[in-house]
């Protein structure tokens, strides 16, 4: 008897359905400038990039974490995703950050299209947008792996 | 007419986000808080408040400004209970005012006032919506209120600092060193040491798991030794304080516990030996309201009996919207007979306070 998964098709098909259950499930895509080299990244080194602890890319440009509104639902689903914390959580991060002097948080914008538009403006750029929002030129999608 | 066009052409361009490129905000951050509080000592005797009072604690603007992505100049002024110089009350301070070139993540170099990056609670001492309660730690952080006669590290520093972060695999740690003038009384410390010694900070703290945080610190320096007449004697007095701290989050609930100990050697009489401890514990609900229990415990001088002082804490943290928080703490200190501050004399005292956050 035949594996399942042994079916090119049939693999294809379940492959593309884990895909769309786990897009989904998080309701965002991760966003970066088309120049960025990057086709994905670990959620570890995501956090590290949006906790500021990593601010460069692996070429050396250097990282433009972009947040979105703390009452943002996408924002909310991002963060507890990928850095582990509600967003009152990790604005309770940044705020010792900031007071200690230690580093100040990522740039905010108030909505998908503002986020893709930086994101657009500026090559070290990455971001969170919903699911639903359309990628514009000059913007790709970066896969996110556990 | 061309008056009236040219208003117009101001107002909009005044008005127009797109006359305010990213990078023009993103450059400069303005952020602060501010803090109200309210303390009342429950009976007569003790070292508390019995008249209940009102604080406007402070306000507290930080700056950053960031030219470019390798460079920062960043600031913090405070105005401390309602300062006002006309009428000599209050106070008004820089807290930290420094300039940081980031050379690598792991690499930066920062010079100016800062912070002495020891521990949990001294780079937020004053930062009253970064942390639980209502006050900051007495005993591993502001011990000269709680029976020590030196703390066992200055709050701030003037001098050279290299820090930064790295990760080893899926362990992330941060690291700080200072290179100061120390504190003293005799010279301003932020403008002129009085001795050639300088004093040395180093803190690592290291994040095996992200739910977990775990730190060592450093801090020595070597103090002049005055005579009666106010003129240095040459001798030197060795200050030096080290401590481990614990922070732990796995969910909602979370730990943390600090530990500091240290001498005090004066170069003619005997070493004071001197250890201190913060073990604080709480329990996020809904991520909204937070009640806490803190234990404080000092032992100001290891050869002194019955000088101990504890410390309860029991309270609640509610952020009620964005970074505004209201907290209550019902505060008993115990000590022993030989506490310098308190004498053997406990008390119990409520504090609520008001704090914001931007």
């Amino acid at each position: 008897m035949r594996s399942a998964l042994a079916s090119p098709a049939l693999s294809l098909a379940l492959l593309s359905a884990a895909s769309l259950t786990l897009g989904q499930t998080r309701g965002y895509v991760v966003v970066v400038n088309e120049s960025n080299p990057k086709a994905s990244i670990a959620t570890a080194d995501l956090a590290r990039v949006f906790m500021k602890t990593v601010k460069r890319w692996d070429d050396g440009h250097p990282a433009e974490p972009i947040d979105q509104a703390f009452e943002s639902p996408v924002r909310a689903q991002f963060s507890r995703a990928v850095l582990g914390k509600t967003t009152a959580q990790v604005q309770e991060f940044w705020l010792r950050e900031t007071y200690s002097g230690r580093e100040i948080p990522p740039a905010v914008r108030g909505s998908d299209a503002a986020v893709l538009e930086f994101v657009r403006a500026n090559p070290g750029a990455v971001g969170y947008v919903s699911a639903s929002a359309s990628l514009p030129s000059g913007v790709k999608a970066l896969t996110v792996n556990p | 007419m061309k008056l009236r066009t040219l208003a117009c052409l101001l107002v909009s361009a005044l008005l127009s986000p797109a006359l305010a490129p990213a990078q023009v905000s993103d450059m400069f951050h303005l952020n602060g808080y501010s803090s109200f509080e309210f303390e009342k000592q429950l009976g007569d005797k003790g070292k508390g408040d019995p008249n209940g009072s009102f604080d406007a604690d402070l306000l507290d603007l930080v700056f950053n400004f960031t030219p470019s992505e390798r460079l920062r100049v960043s600031t913090d002024l405070t105005w401390e209970h309602g300062a006002a110089t006309e009428d000599g009350r209050g106070n008004v301070a820089v807290e930290y005012a420094f300039a940081e070139v980031s050379v690598k993540d792991w690499l930066k170099l920062r010079a100016g006032k800062m912070f002495t990056g020891f521990g949990i609670y001294n780079e937020i001492h004053t930062a009253k919506p970064a942390f639980l309660t209502v006050k900051e730690p007495l005993s591993t952080n502001k011990n000269d209120k709680f029976g020590s006669d030196l703390r066992f590290y200055p709050r701030w520093q003037a001098g050279l600092a290299l820090l930064g972060n790295a990760h080893l695999s899926s362990v992330d740690l941060d690291y700080i060193v200072q290179l100061s003038n120390g504190e003293q009384s005799s010279t301003n410390p932020f403008e002129e040491d009085d001795n050639t010694s300088k004093a040395l900070t180093a803190r690592v703290r290291v994040r095996p798991i992200p739910t977990l945080t775990v730190g060592a610190s450093l801090y020595t320096d070597n103090l002049t030794e005055y005579d009666a007449d106010g003129k240095d004697t040459g001798g030197r007095t060795r200050l030096l304080s080290y401590g481990a701290q614990l922070q732990w989050n796995p969910s909602d609930l979370g730990i943390e516990v600090e530990y500091v100990r240290g001498s005090i050697a004066p170069s003619t009489t005997s070493k004071l030996t001197r250890s201190a401890l913060t073990a604080m514990a709480y329990y996020r609900i809904r991520d909204r309201y937070t009640p806490y229990f803190r234990y404080e415990w000092i032992d100001p001088d290891a050869s002194v009996a019955n000088d101990n002082a504890q410390l309860f804490i029991y309270g609640v943290n509610v952020r009620v919207v964005r970074a505004l928080y209201l907290k209550a703490d019902f505060d008993t200190v115990k000590a022993g007979a030989a506490n310098a501050r308190f004498k053997g004399q406990g008390y119990t005292e409520i504090k609520a306070s008001v704090a914001v956050g931007f």
